[in-house]
C-alpha cells in the first residue's frame, strides 16, 4: 500500500513538473525564446511554468476558495499538458539521450545519482519532522486552509512565507502532505537538472555527473530536497536557470534574455528576503555583462512581475513589506522589541561576523560554532579546489555571469545575515565552478593535482554516502510501510507526543475557544491555538502584558479558554501567569508526562517532560453567563 | 566526411596561415570572433575581461584571483599538448579556440610525421560525428602540427573551434610539480581544518554508531 501511494505520488510530481513544462513553453513561445539546448529549454520551460502557478495560486488564495481554486488550476494544467505535449516530447527524448551518454563509466554515475534521488524521494515521502517546517512551513499553510488567507501574528514567521509556500498550500489543499513535501523535492529535482546544464557548459560530461552526485549527497541539499519541508531548494533552482539563461548564446544580449531572466530571478525574489540579494547580484551581472540599462531595468521588472506578491501581501497585511525588519521605521507604534530582537537573533541579522570568517564563508566553509549543525554543512570541497580555477583562467569569460552572481550574492549574505545555509541558492554555480576547475587541472597536464581533487571527491561522496544511509533509513521503511507511522513521529518529530496530550484532553472539552501554548512545533495540534512565546510570536508581547490583568484582557479578546505548558513558561512572561495559577484564575485540567528531545534534535538527548492543560477561569464565567 | 579529414564547412575559408593570428587573443577577448562566411557576430557580449576585471573585478574577487586576472598576457598564449589531451579539449568544446597546456611533451626525437600521425589518430578516436576536424601544418612554422575541430552543431557566428598544437622543441615547465604539490597540500589542509572545525557535530554521529555496533 505505501508503495502504490508512494508511486501515485511520483505520477502527481511528474505530471506536475510536464505541466509546467507545458505552461513554460507556452509563455516561452509566445515571447520567442529559444534556448541552446532542448534540455536547457525544458528546464527553462520548468520554471517559468512553475512561478506562473504559483502566480495563480497567489490569485487562488486571494479568493479565499483554496480548495477549490487549486482543483480549478490542476484542471487548467490538463488542459494545458494535453495541448502542449506534441511539442515537449521530442525535446523530452532528445534530453534523455543527451542525459545517457556512451561510457560504461559515465552510465555508471547516472544510476548512482538515480539511487541517490530515489532514496532522496522516498525520504520526503515520511511524515514531515523538519522543526521549521512544523513551526511555520506548513503550519501556516494549514491555517490558512482552515481559517482562511489571513495574517496570523501569532506566529511572525508566517510572513516569511514565500512564493514557494504557495506549492505547499496547493498540496495539503489537494489533501497530501505527501504532495506538498513531492513538490519541494521537485524543486530538488529541477535543481540538479540545472547544475549538470551548467556544469556541462564548462567541463566534461564525466565530471558534470560527478559533480551532481557530490550536489545530492551534500548533507545541507539532500536534507532540504528530503525532509526539511522548506522549499529553500526552489531558490537555488531559480538562481541557477537565471544564470543559464544569461548563459545562452542564441538570444545573447536580447531584451527577451533579460525579461527571461528577470522572471526566473522572480523565483528567487519571492521566496526569501534573501532572494532580494540574490536578485541585485543578478542585476549587476547583466549591467556589467552587457552594459545595457535597459536590459537591467527589463530584468527588475520581470524579477518584480513575478517576485512582488509576498512583499505586497506583507505591506497590505502589516505596513512593512519585508516585515518584521523594517517595522522600527514603517510601524513603530505596533513594534513588539522582544519578538523582533529574537527573530533578528534567529535570522543571523544581528548577528556581526569577523572579517577572519569571510573567505570561507565565501566559499561555502563557513560554519557558526554556536550552533554547528549539518544544516550548514556544504562541505569544503569549493574552498579546497579553488585553487584549481587558476588553471582555467584564460577562460573566466565564460563563467564571469556566473562568479559576479556568486559573489555579489555571497558577499550580500554574509553582511545581511551571516547564516551560511542562506548560501543554497548559489552552491550549484560553485560546484559548476569546481567542475570547470577539476576538468582544467586536467587539460592542463596537472596529473598529480587533478588525481588529488578527484580523490577528495571521493572521499567527500563516501562521506555524504555514509551520511545520506544513517539518515534515510528510518524515513525510507515508514515511507515503504515498514515502520509504523506513529512510532516514527513519536521517535522524530519534536514535540508530537506534548501535541498529542494537548489534543487529547481537548478533544474532549464540549466548549471552548483557543488554546494558548508555548511549544513551537504546532503543526500536529487540530484544536485551534494561540502561540504564546513571546520569541516566536508577534502578539505576545512582554512589555505590555506585564500583569495578570493584562493577560486576562488578551484572553477574553482573543476567546483564550485553555492554557497549555510543557513544563514551563517562557521567562519573560512567566511572573504574571504564575500569579493567576496562584490565584485560582487558572485552574488546572489534566496532566501528563511525555518524553521528548531535550535542546537540539540532533543530540538525541531524551527526557520527561510534564504537559498541565489548565482552563482559564474568567472564561468559564463568561461561558456561564451566556 | 569522415572524422578526421580535411572539411570544407563554413569555417573552411580560415586559411592555416590565417587561424593562428585570429586566434590570437587568449585572455584578452570575448571568445566570440565572425568567420568570413558572412555571419555576425553579437555586439552586446563583445566586452573586453580585460576591461572587465579593471573595472569591476577588483570590488568582488579576493586580490589573489585579481593579481592572476590582471596579470594575463594580453598577447596570444601558446601552450602545447599531446594527442591525448584531445579528447578533453573537445570535451570542452564550445568556444572559439582552446589552447591547452602541456604536461606531457612529445620526445624531443619525436618525427614531426609521428607527431602528426598521433593527432590524427587521436582526433579520430576521440572526436564524435558532431565535430570535423582536420590536421595541417602552419606554413610559417612547419615544424607546428595544428589540429582544429569545429562544432557543427553550433549556429556559424560562433566559429566553434579548437587547436592543440605539436612543438616537441619547447622545454617542459619545471614549476609545474611544485605548484601541483602547493594546490595539494592546500586542499588537504582545508579538508583537516573544516572537518576539525565540524567534529562537535560529527562526533555524537560516530558516538552513537559505536554505541549500536557495540551493543
Amino acid at each position: 500500500m505505501a508503495l502504490i501511494q508512494a508511486g501515485l505520488i511520483l505520477v502527481a510530481v511528474c505530471a506536475f513538473l510536464l505541466a509546467a513544462a507545458s505552461l513554460g513553453n507556452l509563455i516561452l513561445r509566445i515571447l520567442h525564446l529559444e534556448m541552446d539546448t532542448d534540455a536547457q529549454q525544458l528546464v527553462i520551460c520548468a520554471g517559468v511554468g512553475v512561478i506562473a502557478i504559483e502566480m495563480l495560486l497567489f490569485g487562488v488564495a486571494l479568493t479565499q476558495q483554496i480548495r477549490k481554486g487549486c482543483f480549478v488550476v490542476v484542471g487548467l494544467l490538463c488542459v494545458l499538458l494535453l495541448a502542449e505535449f506534441k511539442s515537449l516530447t521530442p525535446r523530452c527524448s532528445q534530453s534523455i539521450k543527451v542525459v545517457f551518454p556512451g561510457s560504461r563509466a559515465d552510465r555508471f554515475l547516472i544510476l548512482i545519482i538515480g539511487i541517490t534521488l530515489g532514496i532522496e524521494f522516498l525520504i520526503s515521502l515520511a511524515p514531515l519532522t523538519g522543526s521549521d517546517a512544523l513551526h511555520y512551513h506548513f503550519t501556516t499553510q494549514k491555517l490558512i486552509l482552515e481559517y482562511g488567507f489571513h495574517p496570523d501574528f501569532s506566529i511572525s514567521n508566517s510572513f516569511f512565507c514565500g512564493q514557494h509556500h504557495l506549492l505547499i498550500l496547493f498540496g495539503l489543499a489537494l489533501g497530501s502532505e505527501k504532495l506538498a513535501m513531492g513538490l519541494i523535492f521537485l524543486g530538488g529535482i529541477l535543481t540538479v537538472f540545472s547544475l549538470a546544464c551548467l556544469a556541462s557548459r564548462w567541463s566534461s560530461s564525466r565530471t558534470t555527473s560527478a559533480i551532481t552526485l557530490l550536489f545530492l549527497l551534500t548533507p545541507v541539499v539532500f536534507w532540504q530536497i528530503s525532509s526539511s519541508g522548506a522549499p529553500d531548494i526552489w531558490m537555488a533552482f531559480f538562481t541557477s536557470a537565471a544564470v543559464m539563461v544569461l548563459c545562452q548564446n542564441k538570444i545573447s544580449g536580447t531584451w527577451r534574455q533579460a525579461l527571461l531572466a528577470g522572471l526566473l530571478a522572480g523565483g528567487v525574489v519571492g521566496a526569501k528576503y534573501t532572494g532580494c540579494l540574490v536578485a541585485v547580484a543578478l542585476a549587476t551581472a547583466i549591467a556589467a555583462e552587457y552594459r545595457s540599462m535597459q536590459s537591467t531595468l527589463l530584468l527588475g521588472a520581470g524579477s518584480l512581475l513575478t517576485g512582488i506578491w509576498p512583499y505586497l501581501r506583507n505591506l497590505v497585511w502589516t505596513g512593512d513589506p519585508v516585515f518584521p525588519f523594517f517595522s522600527t521605521m514603517l510601524i513603530p507604534e505596533r513594534v513588539n522589541f522582544f519578538a523582533l530582537n529574537a527573530i533578528r537573533a534567529d535570522t543571523g541579522a544581528s548577528n556581526s561576523s569577523h572579517w577572519v570568517e569571510f573567505v570561507p564563508f565565501v566559499f561555502f566553509a563557513g560554519m557558526r560554532q554556536g550552533s554547528l549543525g549539518f544544516w550548514d554543512f556544504f562541505g569544503p570541497i569549493v574552498f579546497a579546489l579553488a585553487p584549481l580555477w587558476s588553471a582555467s583562467v584564460g577562460h573566466f569569460h565564460k563563467w564571469r555571469v556566473a562568479a559576479v552572481v556568486w559573489c555579489v550574492s555571497a558577499v550580500a549574505v554574509f553582511y545581511a545575515s551571516g547564516l551560511p545555509r542562506f548560501l543554497l541558492p548559489v552552491f550549484p554555480l560553485a560546484l559548476a565552478f569546481t567542475a570547470a576547475g577539476l576538468d582544467s587541472s586536467q587539460q592542463k597536464g596537472w596529473r598529480i593535482a587533478n588525481r588529488f581533487a578527484w580523490g577528495l571527491v571521493i572521499l567527500l561522496w563516501i562521506f555524504g554516502g555514509v551520511g545520506l544511509a544513517m539518515y534515510s533509513w528510518k524515513p525510507v521503511a515508514t515511507a515503504l510501510g515498514i515502520v509504523r507511522e506513529v512510532n516514527y513521529l513519536e521517535e522524530r518529530r519534536p514535540e508530537y507526543q506534548e501535541a498529542e496530550v494537548i489534543n487529547r484532553v481537548l478533544a474532549s472539552q464540549t466548549k471552548g475557544g483557543k488554546t494558548l501554548l508555548f511549544i513551537r512545533h504546532t503543526y500536529s495540534l487540530d484544536a485551534p491555538f494561540l502561540n504564546g512565546d513571546p520569541a516566536t510570536s508577534w502578539m505576545i508581547n512582554p512589555d505590555r502584558l506585564r500583569t495578570p490583568q493584562d493577560w486576562t484582557i488578551l484572553f477574553q479578546k482573543e476567546g483564550i479558554t485553555f492554557v497549555a505548558r510543557s513544563p514551563d513558561y517562557p521567562e519573560a512572561i512567566e511572573a504574571p501567569l504564575m500569579e493567576m495559577e496562584a490565584k485560582g484564575d487558572l485552574i488546572p485540567l489534566a496532566q501528563s508526562v511525555v518524553r521528548d528531545f531535550q535542546g537540539m534534535r540532533i543530540d538525541g538527548k531524551r527526557a520527561e517532560i510534564p504537559v498541565i492543560v489548565l482552563r482559564v477561569k474568567s472564561a468559564i464565567e463568561t461561558q456561564g453567563d451566556h | 566526411m569522415g572524422v578526421g579529414e580535411e572539411t570544407s564547412g563554413y569555417w573552411a575559408g580560415i586559411e592555416p596561415s590565417a587561424a593562428l593570428p585570429l586566434l590570437g587573443s587568449a585572455g584578452g577577448h570575448s571568445e566570440r570572433r565572425c568567420d568570413n562566411a558572412g555571419a555576425h557576430c553579437s555586439s552586446a557580449a563583445l566586452v573586453s575581461t580585460q576591461q572587465f576585471c579593471r573595472r569591476l573585478v577588483p570590488a568582488l574577487v579576493p586580490p589573489l584571483v585579481y593579481g592572476l586576472i590582471r596579470n594575463m598576457p594580453s598577447q596570444p598564449c601558446v601552450y602545447l599538448s599531446r594527442p591525448a589531451a584531445w579528447k578533453n579539449t573537445l570535451s570542452g568544446l564550445e568556444s572559439a579556440k582552446h589552447y591547452i597546456a602541456a604536461k606531457d611533451w612529445l620526445p624531443v626525437q619525436a618525427s614531426q610525421d609521428r607527431a602528426e600521425r598521433e593527432l590524427k589518430k587521436a582526433m579520430v578516436v576521440d572526436s564524435s560525428p558532431q565535430y570535423k576536424s582536420r590536421v595541417f601544418r602552419e606554413p610559417a612554422s612547419p615544424s607546428v602540427v595544428i589540429g582544429q575541430a569545429v562544432d557543427t552543431k553550433q549556429p556559424p557566428a560562433l566559429c566553434s573551434s579548437s587547436i592543440v598544437e605539436l612543438k616537441p622543441e619547447l622545454p617542459r615547465q619545471s614549476t609545474s610539480r611544485l605548484i601541483q604539490g602547493a594546490y595539494c597540500l592546500w586542499a588537504l589542509a582545508v579538508f583537516l581544518w573544516y572537518f576539525w572545525q565540524f567534529f562537535p557535530a560529527i562526533s555524537p554521529l560516530l558516538k552513537g554508531i559505536l554505541q549500536k555496533s557495540w551493543h
